[in-house]
């Protein structure tokens, strides 16, 4: 799935995106960082209530392409500043985690 | 030189978490054998003045400390110089507590002692057990506004800097780390951290034993940071 998709759907809406023609061939969730590192699958799409400049850092290094959160969360000026130089694309959902995750799984499987 | 038999990172019974045993009366009865403590709430300073107070009597001196919880949950031990300092960071923390109301029957009670040390009353709002709406490089920001050490609590484990953020974020500089075992001394020793400190958290009485032995003249937070920043702080290992 390109990531045009996922922005052309209503329940997301982009912060910062490299190129929209970035492929996302997979997702996972979670919050504890140690554990995204571990085994977080490349070129994947992460959901997560951290906003920390971190989950930048983090992303870069397992290759996930995307970080989407939650509503009513916000991603810290550092860590938008971050993803910027590291080419890592920030989305922001309406809905909470769980509905988040579902939209994305059903189009990743319709593919 | 005198040998000080310490534990930084103490709860009372003001912390939901903690057994409800654990109020001024159990600290004079079970301290013994430790004369430098910590006390360590969560998101609290309120019990470190009637604490340290009671606990004269027997000769323990009191680092006044607060363990803050983060935005991205992780636990940090700040010590402080000065009561009246902990005390205020610890107003500012818990205004900005995220959970108001809370129910004290699931998730423990939070109790306040009077200047005697007697049940004064329960501390309904907020839980002291939320995370605060700062992230923890603003905490750490406040924090230094005041003679203070920051020291993020059990890395490794769950509430943990490193279980939680991966590894240290960029722009603070670590006044130590508190580990919990040689192996995660080694680790830690592996990510490049430098000073330690050794506890045993402790929220049950039979925790009240000492975790370290400090060799230094006076028990002032002055000597408290010179021996973390001189690796001074031998740990008195559990397991």
């Amino acid at each position: 799935m390109k990531i045009s998709e996922l922005i052309k759907d209503k329940n997301f809406e982009k912060v910062y995106i490299v190129d929209d023609a970035i492929n996302i061939k997979n997702g996972y969730i979670g919050d504890l960082l140690s554990e995204i590192m571990r085994n977080a699958p490349g070129e994947s799409v992460w959901l997560t209530h951290q906003t920390h400049p971190n989950i930048i850092a983090v992303a870069s290094i397992v290759e996930i392409n995307t970080i989407i959160i939650p509503e009513g969360f916000e991603f810290e000026s550092e860590t938008i500043k971050k993803a910027k130089e590291n080419n890592i694309n920030l989305l922001k959902s309406r809905c909470n985690i769980f509905k988040a995750a579902g939209i994305i799984y059903t189009k990743l499987i319709e593919e | 030189m005198p040998v000080f038999y310490a534990n930084f990172h103490i709860h009372t019974v003001l912390s939901p978490c903690a057994d409800i045993t654990m109020t001024p009366d159990i600290f004079l009865e079970y301290l013994e054998g430790l004369n430098w403590i910590s006390i360590t709430d969560h998101n609290t300073t309120k019990h470190i003045g009637v604490y340290s107070e009671l606990l004269k009597s027997i000769d323990v001196k009191v680092i006044p400390g607060i363990e803050v919880t983060s935005k991205e949950e992780v636990h940090i031990l700040v010590y402080f110089e000065k009561i009246k300092d902990a005390e205020e960071f610890g107003e500012i923390i818990e205004n900005s507590l995220t959970m108001r109301e809370y129910d004290p029957d699931k998730l423990g009670y939070q109790i306040l002692c009077d200047k005697n040390g007697n049940f004064k009353k329960i501390y309904e709002t907020p839980f002291l057990g939320s995370s605060s709406k700062f992230s923890i490089d603003e905490i750490y920001n406040i924090s230094k506004e005041y003679n203070s050490l920051f020291i993020p609590a059990h890395i490794f484990r769950f509430n943990g800097l490193i279980t939680n953020l991966g590894f240290p974020p960029e722009n603070l500089v670590l006044d130590a780390v508190e580990i919990k075992n040689k192996k995660e001394l080694e680790r830690a020793k592996k990510l490049g951290f430098k000073n330690f400190i050794f506890n045993s958290d402790a929220h049950f009485p039979e925790q009240l034993i000492p975790s370290v032995k400090i060799e230094t003249n006076a028990r002032t937070f002055e000597e408290f940071k010179k021996s973390i920043m001189e690796r001074k702080v031998m740990p008195l290992w559990q397991h």
